[in-house]
């Protein structure tokens, strides 16, 4: 049993990636603002003004698969950043302090902030502290949590505060509000979503093309490059490549036994030795909650601030464990999963604190689920032993029905 | 629940009896008055709302009962949250009504979500505040959660919430946040008049007792003798979201004054003044969108840290002590720019984690606590 080759797709997301960390430290020789943003931010704007967003959140990622988190958070703690905080905070923290420690030598300086709490709250205290040491302005966009159903004060101050953006964005840049391109960039964010979105249901061909691993690290572009032509061009590419593969019945592993459906960010350190150890069980990630949270896009509108507004406050984590619930169950189906692994994250108290409560009730309905503990950036935080023996049980067990 | 006319040792007697068992407090209320109980979880429900509809708005800080071993509740999560959860699971807060939860953090705000995800039955409501006062449409954002919100607290209560009875409300909870502001100043002048664990117990009471019955503890302790104030070994000023019982205990053993607070259990719940007349709602929003400076506010720049050191210089405080709550995320984001701004300022600072659940952590607690109040003598 094992793993196909990768995707001839990775080599080129792997260049355009490069591209997109190198088009912030030539910012300023090209005359461009850098903004930080934060992954839940309308970054469609920024594309617009021609502002080169930087992700201090995808550089997390970066630093946990290349397993340089645990020295970049040691750093931030100890200038006093508690083992607690989020680990791509503290990566960032550390990052700042120590930026040869990280593998791409950190992050150039912006010369703003964009800050959503769609995410979460810690972006907010970490973006605050930001602010602080660059002493830059920070555009922060309110999107109050959904708990139930559509709340109507609350889309209404969602869209007031996307209407008032074009005006904060001309004073910070300089530029007039280009509306032509701004609609331009929400029509690409959107054919790129929907193109993601069909690479990921391409996982429902059974054996799955790719694996929920191949989908983290191949959604950089629709992470940080939502907006642009790239992005596009890219997801239909890899569309592409693994509907060809899905014709072939070629698998990400084979043979195929068990297929899983994973919650929460990855275990960015854990990507490669937890994709081999499944698929030397005959196991694979056919999909992940988070690698599908992308999928979400604007409506097509003759108010494109409106219809960004209204997408970006229904993401994933800012909607109530009723919907991440349904939502769970409809990819469960779609990809024909046999289990879904919890990953409770350290890190993402949001993402993880309910997971429990819909395990509790999948469970309840004959869907095996386990919840396992670790943390998506920090390798000192995981048990490596733990982690396979639960999962060789999980396996066994779903394997018995 | 009455106090009648307290003298001072009783006040302090009875703040102790709510502390050591809130729920008995709260039943004994529900007796006598046949009404329901509110459990908020912390910080900044606008409980006049609650009380105009005749309920008892209850603050749950989580280190109110010990914990039970397991609630299912992610290790990473705070105390706060940890603590609630613990409690509620284990029945200690079946004197509570309902459930009134707001957007606090990320952990307090998917609380509601969880409770209802795991069966819980009493009625909640999820109330989302505006992340900034300045952003745009945050005000109407917010007038019409709190409008929401009466009109939830009335169908719970089966008491319609009134113009009239939330303009009475207001009224005695500034009345309440007067007396309280009071004992702080008169920590401030005389330091030791109140001792740490009395003015732990004292913040704790208001976050059960009715606001009149509080007032009423809080005038019997301002009329404790100046002579009782005392010299000493350093004037602390807390920051943080909370004091716990060991904290308050160090402070007290190691013979230290707390002149000064801005903790979530204390000044930052007490603070802050509603207009009395016009239109109450609007009054409970300007009343939020004008608090005091907290790491669960956002406030752009310094303002936090700026405000802090404002506070310790009135306070005449001669050092800061920050209690961080155990794995809360706002109040660890902000301790290493305080921290390097006390650097900055010369004053005497120590960061230390607070964790009602952790007890076999008080030792230690208590004698870095000591050490710190001994610093520079």
């Amino acid at each position: 049993m094992g793993t196909r080759e990768r995707l001839a797709s990775a080599a080129r997301m792997k260049e355009l990636m490069l591209r997109h960390f190198q088009a912030g430290w030539l910012a300023r020789e090209e005359g461009k603002k850098v903004a930080y943003v934060t992954s839940g931010a309308p970054v469609e704007l920024l594309h617009a003004v021609d502002v080169v967003p930087v992700y201090p959140e995808n550089h997390g990622a970066v630093c946990g698969v290349a397993r340089a988190g645990g020295a970049l958070c040691q750093a931030a703690e100890e200038g006093g950043y508690g083992r607690n905080l989020c680990s791509y905070w503290r990566i960032d923290r550390g990052a700042r302090a120590a930026p040869g420690k990280s593998p791409i030598g950190g992050l150039p300086p912006p010369d703003f902030l964009v800050c959503a709490n769609n995410i979460c709250g810690t972006v907010v205290k970490w973006y605050e502290g930001l602010a602080r040491l660059y002493r830059v302005p920070l555009i922060l966009l309110d999107m109050p949590f959904r708990h139930e159903v559509e709340d109507r004060a609350a889309q209404e101050y969602v869209r007031a505060q996307f209407r008032a953006l074009p005006a904060v964005l001309s004073r910070v840049t300089g530029n007039a509000w280009p509306e032509a391109r701004f609609r331009e960039t929400v029509a690409l964010s959107r054919a790129a979503s929907a193109l993601w979105g069909e690479c990921l249901a391409a996982n429902s061909a059974r054996p799955s093309p790719a694996s929920a691993a191949d989908q983290f690290i191949l959604m950089g572009p629709i992470v940080t490059m939502r907006g642009t032509r790239d992005a596009v061009d890219f997801y239909a590419t890899l569309r592409e490549e693994l509907q060809g593969r899905a014709s072939r019945n070629e698998g990400a592993v084979e043979p195929e036994r068990t297929r899983l459906l994973w919650d929460n960010l990855p275990v960015w350190h854990q990507l490669k030795p937890l994709t081999e150890f499944l698929a030397a069980r005959g196991a694979v990630l056919v999909g992940a909650t988070y690698a599908h949270a992308w999928t979400e896009r604007p409506d097509e509108s003759d108010d494109p601030l409106a219809a960004l507004a209204d997408a970006y406050a229904r993401v994933w984590l800012n909607c109530g464990l009723g919907h991440r619930e349904e939502v769970i169950r409809t990819i469960a189906a779609s990809l024909a999963a046999d289990g879904v692994v919890f990953h409770s994250n350290r890190s993402c108290k949001p993402y993880s604190f309910g997971q429990e409560e819909i395990a509790a009730r999948l469970k309840g309905d004959g869907i095996p689920c386990i919840v396992m503990e670790a943390d998506m950036a920090d390798e000192r935080d995981f048990a490596a032993a733990g982690w396979r023996t639960r999962l060789e049980a999980f396996l066994e067990t779903i394997e018995g029905r | 629940m009455t106090a009648g006319r307290l003298n001072v040792d009783d006040a302090v007697r009875y703040a102790a009896a709510v502390r050591d068992d809130p729920a008995a407090a709260i039943r004994r209320w529900k007796a006598l008055t046949g009404r329901k109980a509110v459990g908020c979880f912390p910080l900044y429900i606008p409980e006049e709302v609650l009380d105009a509809a005749g309920m008892l708005p209850v603050t749950l800080w989580g280190d109110e009962y010990p914990k039970a071993p397991a609630a299912n509740i992610p290790s990473s999560l705070c105390s706060v949250v940890r603590g609630a959860f613990s409690a509620i699971r284990g029945g200690r807060w079946d004197a509570i009504d309902a459930w009134a939860i707001p957007s606090t953090c990320d952990s307090i705000q998917n609380s509601f979500e969880v409770l209802k995800a795991g069966g819980e039955r009493r009625p909640m409501f999820p109330l989302i505040f505006p992340l900034a006062g300045d952003l745009p449409g945050a005000s109407e954002y917010l007038l019409n959660g709190i409008e929401a919100f009466a009109e939830w607290a009335g169908t719970v209560s089966g008491r319609k919430v009134t113009e009239g009875a939330v303009e009475k409300a207001i009224v005695a909870y500034n009345v309440n946040r007067r007396m309280f502001a009071a004992i702080e100043e008169r920590m401030t002048e005389a330091p030791g008049i109140v001792t740490a664990v009395e003015f732990l117990d004292l913040a704790r009471a208001g976050s059960v007792l009715p606001k009149e019955t509080h007032s009423e503890m809080l005038r019997a302790v301002l009329e404790r003798g100046a002579a009782r104030g005392n010299n000493p070994r350093s004037r602390i000023f807390l920051t943080g979201m909370m004091a716990t019982d060991g904290v308050a205990t160090a402070l007290d053993a190691a013979g230290a004054a707390v002149v000064g607070n801005d903790l979530g259990r204390g000044r930052r719940y007490y603070s802050g003044i509603a207009a009395e007349t016009g239109d109450t709602a609007l009054a409970l929003v300007r009343r939020h969108m004008s608090r005091e400076a907290c790491s669960t506010l956002h406030r752009a720049g310094r303002a936090r840290i700026e405000s802090l050191f404002r506070g310790v210089a009135s306070c005449r405080a001669d050092r800061v002590l920050l209690l961080r709550v155990r794995q809360c995320e706002p109040e660890s984001g902000d301790a290493p720019d305080i921290a390097a701004e006390a650097m900055e300022r010369g004053v005497p600072f120590m960061a230390v984690d607070v964790d009602p659940e952790g007890s076999g952590a008080a030792a230690s607690l208590a004698v870095r606590i000591a050490a710190f109040v001994e610093m520079g003598e």
